[in-house]
């Protein structure tokens, strides 16, 4: 194995590892919040990405002719979809449970889960869908590297998009809400904050971002498939805890190591092992260091 | 302020210091609590009474000083440790199990006590039989002790009245033989005929031996009760003495008796 | 008024013990027919899906241990399902050991595997803990897949000697039949026992209240770590009959689906609900039998919406366990007379 190769791995893993960071967004932002597990967030994820797959077919012709204005037009539809969802799961299947004994909530959202990914399954059958080519393939050549222009622009989209839920989180009234509720639910709503839209918004928030990174996935991949959310769920969810639960900025941090990471297991492991490493991370991480790479900065929960 | 500590104390408290962020819950708390006595413990909302209790029974793990039950250490000790070393605690809002029977909840107070492997559990040996037997007797035991005898045992434990709930929570630690007693506002909620009963109850605990560690702000249970008291305000203890010392106190008439008793 | 009420209350018909024996003998003689129903229908077809009824029974009322009774949300519960499978397999290929000999070397293998997998797995967080298990039950199932040398990877295991008792073999689903039954009838028998014991109750008090459950000196860690394997246990042996039965074992019997199933049947039959989770069990079968014949994945569909409707509306699940402290254990165990004012009080032990 070369210097070249691991940077090359290095730079792979750094674009996949921030579309993971961005489905991790979803998970950290409702843990922080309500102290949920939503393992919705994996079938959010899959929905994006299919409703991208139905939004590219309906531009049909336009989207090759206008590639960037396509893929544009096919982020913005399918985060507003699956936000809409988002609400919906919150509405049904979280909302009714808020003061009930805590595996309620968690075994609700698991069933949500399960209920998507198998009503996708229904709907397109077990083949795997493929993506339109929306931007050239051929990759660039930067120093020892190659990327192509399709993979830098998803490392854009998600770290910008990330970028700027940090800052909304941080410096906005919705922001500020959501962080006085990750201290003391009660005592924020006692504050005048509407403290039930605030959760939901941050459930729709969380499923807008899983969208749009289930198109930026499926984009990079070339194609999706029925179960994509079960796995990918699990290593975003990984990446969440990996970085800190309830952290905004870990997200990102805990994405991208778990992008390289299992970038690396593609030159060290055999090609069997190379999802297992995921499942490795995830158990290490949870027995030795529960509360993750950031996990002190508690004052940054969102 | 400091006592003199006597180390063959029942419960020696010394220079217990908490604080939470910013707030010093406790200060240069000590005390000592001997057998069979009744130290009552009172001060104002968030004197930190509470968290005195939950520093004694290792539920606050981060504190300065030393707590020592029957001349053990009990620092770094978890709290099912420090119940095993003979100490017993009651709950401020109390803390049933809500998917328990009013006489599996005594028994789970037993929990140390009944002596049954999973074996004998799993295939119901004689021995199970035997310590069930034991176990369901005492438990009848401590229930009429507490004024519960005429509660039917299968009744779940969150249907019983807010007043019985509190006595049922008390006869699961009771049921547990303690050594040290700690009921967190036993009285909160009773009304003049209850907690009388309930004073004369707890006179009953400490008259087998039990040092009993009583919070609560009815001081008509207090004065009537304790043979000692410890008054926190802020954290710190301001004035510790018999009833009759306290009552006439000025530091405490000013800091809580002028308030709570005179409105 | 308020008398009125009373009355009302008084007069709801209260079943005559005459009407309680008869149901009760009904329920008694309908469990035996259904039990018995592979001898009568006969045929292979019946047997096999009797078998798969009490697999996934047993899979209910081992796991029911976990969820139900300690309040631990398991969701890589076929793992263990998996590991006795596999050691029954490898046993019965390479060692020529019989169904029988392998089924308590299959229990204990899950055993020590649980308290392995729990020990660092159940310090974390109840809600942790349910990614962990499934985090857990990947790995079973990747290695499943590429252990080739004890696993057979994606073929799976096959091929070895026909199990046989007393020199009779096991041939036919009817053969196996008797052995499930005697399985499921174990764990229920055994978990039912437990639940009304010093480990039940601990059990209990942890799922209500951790803080409470320390104050009364019951170690957590320690006995969430005993019903992991208390409950995988069952999952253990379970999936060496299976195996034994299928005369196959492949990966694809232990995705998370199949744990996904196996919660499903706990929660929707009730948890800790002995008798719910067998109904669970068999009703999954039914369901999942009935639409393979139109499609696979709808069933899916159906137990996922199902589970959020029973979470949702009725989360004691179909068939409730009632918790009390029945007359006749009170009869048994306590005092002939039991004593009603303080002044009876004891207090030395
Ligand atoms: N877990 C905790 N975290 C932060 N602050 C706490 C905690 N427990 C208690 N406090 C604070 O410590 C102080 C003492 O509280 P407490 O012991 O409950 O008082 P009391 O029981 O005398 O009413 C209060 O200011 C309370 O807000
Ligand atoms: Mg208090």
């Amino acid at each position: 194995m070369s210097l070249q190769e691991l940077l090359q791995q290095i730079v792979n893993g750094l674009v996949v590892g921030s579309v993971y960071g961005l489905v991790a967004l979803g998970y950290t932002m409702v843990y922080g919040i309500v102290r949920l597990i939503n393992f919705a967030q994996g079938a959010l994820f899959e929905a994006g990405a299919y409703l991208g797959v139905a939004i590219f077919g309906l531009l049909g012709a336009f989207a090759t002719h206008q590639p960037l204005v396509g893929l544009l037009i096919a982020l913005v539809l399918s985060a507003l979809l699956t936000g809409g969802l988002a609400y919906v799961v919150e509405r049904v299947a979280y909302r009714p449970l808020r003061n009930a004994p805590p595996l309620a909530p968690l075994v609700s959202s698991l069933a949500t889960f399960f209920l998507i990914i198998s009503i996708i399954q229904v709907i397109t059958g077990a083949q795997p869908l493929n993506y339109p080519q929306v931007l050239s393939v051929t990759p660039w050549t930067i120093g020892p590297v190659t990327l192509a222009p399709t993979s830098l622009l998803i490392a854009v989209v998600a770290i910008l998009l990330m970028g700027g839920i940090h800052f909304y989180v941080q410096r906005t009234k919705m922001g500020k809400a959501m962080r006085a509720i990750a201290v003391n639910r009660n005592a924020a709503a006692l504050m005048g904050i509407n403290t039930t839209w605030v959760v939901t918004f941050t459930f729709m928030l969380g499923g807008a971002m899983a969208a749009v990174a289930g198109v930026l996935f499926g984009v990079e991949y070339g194609s999706v498939t029925y179960n994509m959310g079960e796995f990918y769920g699990l290593v975003a969810f990984t990446a969440a805890v990996l970085g800190g639960i309830g952290n905004v900025p870990g997200a990102l941090v805990g994405g991208l190591t778990v992008g390289v990471l299992s970038s690396f297991a593609t030159i060290f492991l055999p090609n069997q092992w190379q999802e297992a490493i995921v499942f490795a991370i995830l158990i290490l991480v949870l027995a030795l260091r529960p509360q993750g790479i950031l996990g002190e900065r508690v004052a940054e929960r969102a | 302020m400091t006592t003199a500590l006597t180390p063959e104390s029942l419960l020696a408290v010394s220079d217990v210091a908490v604080t939470f962020g910013g707030v010093q819950a406790l200060a240069d708390v000590s005390f000592n609590l001997e057998r069979g006595e009744i130290l009552g413990i009172i001060g104002p909302n968030g004197a930190g009474k509470t968290t005195l209790f939950n520093v004694v029974s290792g539920l606050v793990k981060d504190y300065q000083g030393s707590v020592a039950l029957g001349g053990i250490d009990l620092r770094g000790k978890s709290p099912q440790r420090i119940v095993g070393l003979g100490l017993r605690r009651t709950f401020q809002n109390v803390r049933l199990f809500k998917s328990l029977s009013v006489m599996d909840t005594v028994l789970a107070g037993q929990h140390l006590a009944i002596r049954e492997s999973v074996f004998d559990s799993a295939f119901r040996t004689r021995r199970y039989h035997r310590q069930e037997g034991i176990a369901v007797q005492r438990a009848q035991q401590a229930l009429a002790f507490v004024g519960l005898g005429h509660v039917a045992p299968g009744d779940m434990a969150a249907s019983l009245p807010y007043g019985g709930q509190r006595r049922l929570e008390i006869a699961r630690a009771l049921v547990g033989y303690p050594k040290v007693l700690m009921l967190d506002e036993p009285a909160a909620g009773m009304n003049a005929t209850e907690s009388r009963s309930l004073g004369t109850m707890i006179r009953r605990i400490a008259a087998t031996g039990i040092g009993v560690l009583l919070v609560e702000h009815d001081m008509r249970v207090i004065m009537s009760v304790c043979d000692r008291i410890v008054v926190l305000n802020f954290g710190r203890v301001i004035a510790q003495g018999t009833p009759e010392q306290i009552r006439s106190d000025p530091a405490v008439v000013r800091a809580y008796l002028g308030d709570e008793v005179g409105a | 008024m308020r008398a009125l009420t009373l009355l009302r209350a008084t007069r709801r018909p209260v079943p005559s013990a005459n009407t309680k024996r008869a149901l009760r003998v009904a329920l008694v003689l309908g469990t035996l027919g259904f039990a018995s129903a592979p001898y009568w229908l006969g045929g292979s077809y019946f047997p096999d899906i009797w078998i798969d009824m009490g697999l996934w029974a047993v899979i209910g009322v081992g796991l029911n241990v976990v969820i139900g009774f300690a309040g631990l949300l398991d969701l890589g519960y076929m793992a263990f399902y998996a590991i006795g499978g596999y050691v029954f397999a490898n046993a019965a290929l390479y060692h020529g050991f019989n169904l029988w000999e392998t089924l308590p070397v299959g229990a204990v293998i899950a055993l020590v595997s649980s308290a392995i997998i729990g020990f660092p797995t159940l310090r974390v967080r109840g809600d942790y803990l349910a990614i962990m298990t499934l985090g857990f039950g990947g790995i079973v199932y990747f290695a499943a897949q590429n252990l080739t040398a004890l696993t057979g990877g994606v073929n799976g295991l096959y091929g070895w000697k026909t199990p046989s008792l007393l020199g009779h073999p096991f041939i036919t689903p009817l053969d196996f039949y008797p052995f499930v039954l005697a399985l499921l009838v174990l764990a229920a028998l055994v978990t039912m026992h437990l639940r009304t014991s010093r480990i039940g109750r601990a059990w209990t008090c942890i799922k209500d209240d951790e803080i409470a459950a320390a104050a009364s000196g019951i170690a957590i860690v320690r006995y969430k770590l005993y019903a992991y394997m208390l409950g995988s246990v069952w999952a253990g042996l379970a999936g060496a009959l299976f195996a034994a039965k299928e005369a196959l074992i492949s990966p694809e019997s232990f995705t998370f689906d199949a744990s996904f199933f196996a919660v499903a049947i706990v929660v929707l039959g009730g948890m800790g609900s002995i008798s719910g989770v067998i109904v669970g069990g068999i009703f999954y079968v039914v369901i999942a039998e009935w639409l393979s014949a139109y499609t696979g994945t709808l069933s899916g569909v159906i137990f996922a919406a199902l589970l959020l409707l029973v979470v949702l509306l009725r989360p004691q699940g179909l068939i409730p366990y009632r918790p009390t402290f029945d007359r006749r254990r009170l009869r048994r165990y306590g005092l002939p007379e039991p004593p009603v004012a303080a002044d009876d009080y004891r207090l030395d032990p």
